[in-house]
């Protein structure tokens, strides 16, 4: 089988264009580095240029809106200069939270001890405060009537996630829990005067549900991302969301360079194995150039770019990664924790860490959490290596059933007990989880070096910090904390831990990685070294459209550079 | 009664390192309380930290000895109980509890009580 007929055939915009213009509104989801922003920006500049009057929200707290377009965007809509009937609104909900933080935190200064504000300060960081915030500010645009006769269509670079819409759909959630904050919601809680704003959610709510208004675009790269876009689907189509178009995007497509082989066919394998949910589906080919400003996304849908003469930015010195391997033993790290996004490549770097490790003649104790185990098949026994797997899924199933057991034990009652398994829901929850898996890991892992593919962020190990305080009293009595995790965290913060954060040599990724890292050292966690996985350029490729592209690499690859005060590697491209 | 409480992910104790049956034991006595019309107010520092404030006694307890302290029970504006929770005989005391709803909320899995009040861990299960 031949790749699915992408854009330069004709192929995308008839599918794209028909699907989009059914509905007033358009969501844009998918996971940081696919595309999501470009697709959604260059949507909205190709409606307003075939005379329709667009607004186009940003509510992505990683949002590059102002990136893409080139300009600041503002609170407010504001008109995109150069192209008529585009207004642009930046809603930051990153900025929303912690000015809500702010302000709660701010009159109790000097009043209540250091202590307690920062355990305020903590909970109200999580990653779901800023998911209830994006909601909050997107709930506005679906339900204003103002808004709904200025435009044809909204565009919202985020899609709300199906523990939002299921947490605000639940009785409990509005039933005087909140308002009378018996009941400590851990993501709605923070939202004052929740139950005023019940009206307007709800009909945010039958808006996203009927399909002659809504249409969820998903995002993804014929990779896993595509299995994740699946995923969001499925759990917007138990809700009752169910106009789904997916958009495979950054398709490369036939190139008879050897080394693009297995890309190609991994590829091929992906497109493939599409969930059938999607019954529409549009394939957008790899561009040669970054998608920003207006020349790149009026390209983006249609063609590539004329091939540039001019050379890319030059590369400060970087290392590579025996650099990176003396530093580690020279200063006997035993604990490596691979931090970043995912499809980064974090599971081929700790292998390859792993591999130079025990060439080195350590001891070495890989741990991964990659769903489809690679690991163990690729190297059934070796010297000086154990091979440890945690299964995620199961280590939260695990957990979940072990909480709602002990809940059902200690007679809570049926309506709470559904809400604590809507918290169990919750992305800490997974972390968590994995989180306890680990920590009898590097507990059984003594003399040897541990390396793991995933680590925990910045805001869990806060969490369980603070929490850590707390449980010291009621361990006394029962609690149940084991050694191994009560033992993890001053080691993760001690010394002997290194966090290797890992990213791919483009915009988003390289911003992402800058928010690990300053959740990082908001908790105090040793790193030094980042790795920039699967680079073009430094794969010196001969195909014009490759070539192109690594040449554009260089700005964010030393823009990793700055922010690792020059403690990075590059890896070159190599599938 | 109105429970001071610190600043969590979410008070069904999920997010922490283990799950806390104290936590669960707790809510599972609120809301059978709740339903019987007897209320107890939940204050949590990260939503509500005015009622620390107000409370005089709170106000000095975490003034003291810090969050640490959390969570303080009060009963009629006074501390009564400050780094834990009642046990379950202490609701039904301090509601006057009675009959078959006395039974229920002693019927409760309680942590054991023990010699705590020093830094070593007692080893009761």
């Amino acid at each position: 089988m031949t790749l699915p007929a992408a854009a330069s055939k004709g192929g995308f915009m008839e599918i794209y264009t028909t699907s989009l213009a059914q509905t007033k509104f358009l969501f844009f989801e998918g996971k940081g580095g696919v595309g999501k922003t470009s697709l959604a920006a260059a949507t909205a500049v190709g409606l307003a240029d075939a005379g329709e009057r667009i607004l186009i929200v940003s509510t992505d707290p990683a949002s590059n809106l102002q990136d893409v377009f080139e300009r600041p965007i503002g609170m407010r809509p504001t008109p995109i200069k150069g192209v008529k009937g585009l207004d642009a609104v930046n809603l930051d909900p990153l900025k929303a939270a912690q000015e809500y933080r702010d302000s709660v935190v701010a009159p109790y200064q000097g009043k209540l001890p250091e202590s307690a504000l920062d355990n305020m300060r903590e909970q109200l960081s999580g990653s779901c405060t800023v998911e209830i915030a994006a909601f909050d500010a997107f709930a506005a645009f679906l339900s204003d009537k103002a808004y709904a006769e200025k435009y044809d269509h909204i565009l919202f670079d985020t899609a709300p996630t199906g523990h939002t819409l299921r947490l605000l759909e639940l009785p409990s959630a509005w039933s005087g829990f909140i308002a009378t904050n018996d009941l400590g919601a851990s993501c709605l809680g923070q939202l004052s005067g929740l139950s005023e704003k019940r009206a307007s959610y709800e009909k945010a709510m039958n808006v996203l549900k009927d399909g002659t208004l809504t249409t969820m675009i998903y995002v993804a790269r014929a990779d896993d991302s595509l299995k994740e876009a699946a995923r969001a689907a499925q759990e917007l189509e138990t809700i009752g969301i169910h106009s789904h178009l997916l958009v495979v995007n950054a398709l490369l497509e036939e190139n008879a360079d050897l080394r693009l082989k297995p890309l190609l066919e991994k590829q091929r394998k992906a497109c493939e194995a599409i969930d059938p949910l999607f019954k529409r589906v549009a394939y957008l080919p790899l561009r040669n150039y970054d998608v920003t400003g207006l020349k790149g996304l009026r390209l983006f849908l249609e063609k590539d770019e004329d091939e540039n003469t001019e050379k890319g930015e030059t590369l400060l010195p970087y290392d590579d990664l025996s650099a990176l391997v003396d530093d580690l033993i020279s200063s006997k790290k035993k604990i490596l924790l691979m931090m970043g996004k995912g499809g980064v490549g974090k599971t081929s770097l700790a292998i390859s860490l792993s591999l130079e490790l025990l060439h080195r003649g350590e001891k070495v104790t890989l741990t991964s959490t990659d769903p489809a185990d690679h690991i163990s098949e690729l190297f059934k026994e070796k010297k000086g290596l154990s091979i440890r797997h945690i299964d995620e899924k199961k280590e939260l199933a695990d957990y979940q059933g072990e909480v709602l057991a002990k809940a059902k034990k200690a007679n809570v009652g049926e309506g709470e007990l559904a809400y604590i398994a809507e918290d169990l829901r919750s992305p800490c929850t997974q972390e968590i989880a994995t989180f306890r898996a680990f920590a009898n890991i590097v507990e059984g892992a003594k003399g040897s070096i541990c390396v793991i593919d995933t680590a925990p962020t910045g805001h869990t190990l806060l969490l369980l910090n603070s929490a850590e305080a707390y449980n010291r009293e009621i361990q006394h009595s029962g609690g149940e904390t084991t050694a191994a995790l009560r033992d993890l965290l001053p080691r993760l913060q001690s010394s002997e831990t290194s966090i290797v954060i890992v990213a791919l040599p483009e915009q988003t990724p390289i911003l992402e990685a800058k928010r690990l890292q300053d959740d990082l050292d908001r908790a105090a966690l040793p790193h030094r070294w980042w790795v920039i996985n699967r680079s073009y350029l430094l794969a010196d490729f001969e195909s014009g459209l490759l070539r192109q592209k690594g040449k554009q690499e260089a700005h964010w690859i030393n823009e990793a550079n700055r922010l690792s005060q020059g403690n990075l590697v590059i890896i070159p491209f190599a599938e | 009664m109105e429970f001071f409480e610190p600043a969590m992910c979410c008070e069904s104790g999920t997010c922490g390192p283990t799950v806390d049956p104290e936590l669960l034991r707790i809510k599972g006595i609120v809301g059978l309380l709740a339903d019987n019309g007897l209320t107890i107010k939940r204050h949590n520092l990260a939503k509500d930290p005015q009622a620390f404030l107000k409370n005089e006694d709170v106000q000095k307890l975490i003034t003291q000895y810090g969050a640490e302290a959390l969570p303080i029970i009060v009963v009629e504006g006074k501390a009564l109980w400050a780094y834990g929770y009642p046990s379950d005989q202490d609701f039904v005391d301090v509601f006057g509890l009675k009959g078959p709803l006395a039974k229920k909320v002693l019927a409760f899995k309680e942590k054991k009580s023990c010699c705590c009040g020093d830094d070593t861990p007692c080893g009761c299960k």
